[in-house]
């Protein structure tokens, strides 16, 4: 899929672990990582948003879009 | 999900006692042809007592006999389409199969059935216009519903895996 998740080094850059994030954001680190290993099919803004705040970034910084 | 017991409760019973059809079914086809003289057993075929026993007339026996046994297998599929039911695997790929088998197997059933009633009418019987609902044709409905149903339930297990992997 074009779309990347690049939700890894964005964790790093923040020193954050995803079992963190999940608790922040408030869904489960089994989800998170169905995220972040690029399986998800959709993901809602109300999730995105809550990414973003907890990670003080931007979607695009999350979001990457590369052509196959 | 009580009712899903009562189903499968009256689903068994039927299948259990539908095991001795099967054997009947199955010895009476070369029974049919190795006798000529079936005046002590009367057969009917949708209310018509068959009175002609030609070749004709035990070849469509024969076919509607053994017509019999696909419904048997339909009736086994769906047994175990609701078992799965009752273990929540109710988009297994093995249900959605079986729905749409039920559905070939009922469709030919009533099929089969159609015909060879037609034939034996035109043939031994006589053409009679009745106003009601035939059962074949019901047969034939259901049979279609269960194929459609198996359309429906691989749309809504395609739905329920994107929402599942909606984050």
């Amino acid at each position: 899929m074009p779309i990347v998740i690049n939700l890894d080094v964005i964790l790093a850059k923040r020193k954050m672990r995803s079992k963190e994030l999940a608790e922040i954001i408030n869904i489960t680190t089994a989800n998170l990582s169905i995220l972040k290993s690029g399986k998800a099919k959709a993901i809602r803004f109300s999730t995105l948003n809550a990414i973003c705040k907890a990670l003080e970034c931007q979607p695009a910084d999350i979001i990457e879009y590369i052509e196959d | 999900m009580k009712k899903i017991f009562i189903l499968k409760t009256i689903v068994d019973i039927l299948w259990i006692i539908s095991w001795p059809l099967i054997l009947i079914a199955l010895c009476i086809v070369p029974y049919l042809f190795i006798n000529d003289d079936f005046s002590s057993i009367p057969i009917n075929i949708r209310g018509n007592t068959i009175l002609h026993f030609n070749l004709l007339s035990k070849i469509i026996l024969s076919i509607m006999t053994i017509s019999i046994l696909l419904l048997l297998y339909s009736l086994y599929l769906f047994k175990r389409v609701l078992l799965l039911f009752m273990r929540r695997k109710i988009f297994d790929n093995i249900v959605l199969t079986n729905l749409n088998k039920i559905g070939v197997l009922l469709t030919f059933f009533s099929i089969i059935n159609i015909i060879c009633s037609f034939i034996y009418n035109i043939n031994f019987g006589k053409i009679e216009f009745e106003i009601s609902i035939n059962p074949l044709v019901s047969t034939l409905c259901l049979g279609l519903f269960f194929m459609v149903l198996s359309e429906i339930f691989k749309i809504a297990r395609d739905q329920k895996e994107e929402n599942d992997l909606t984050i």
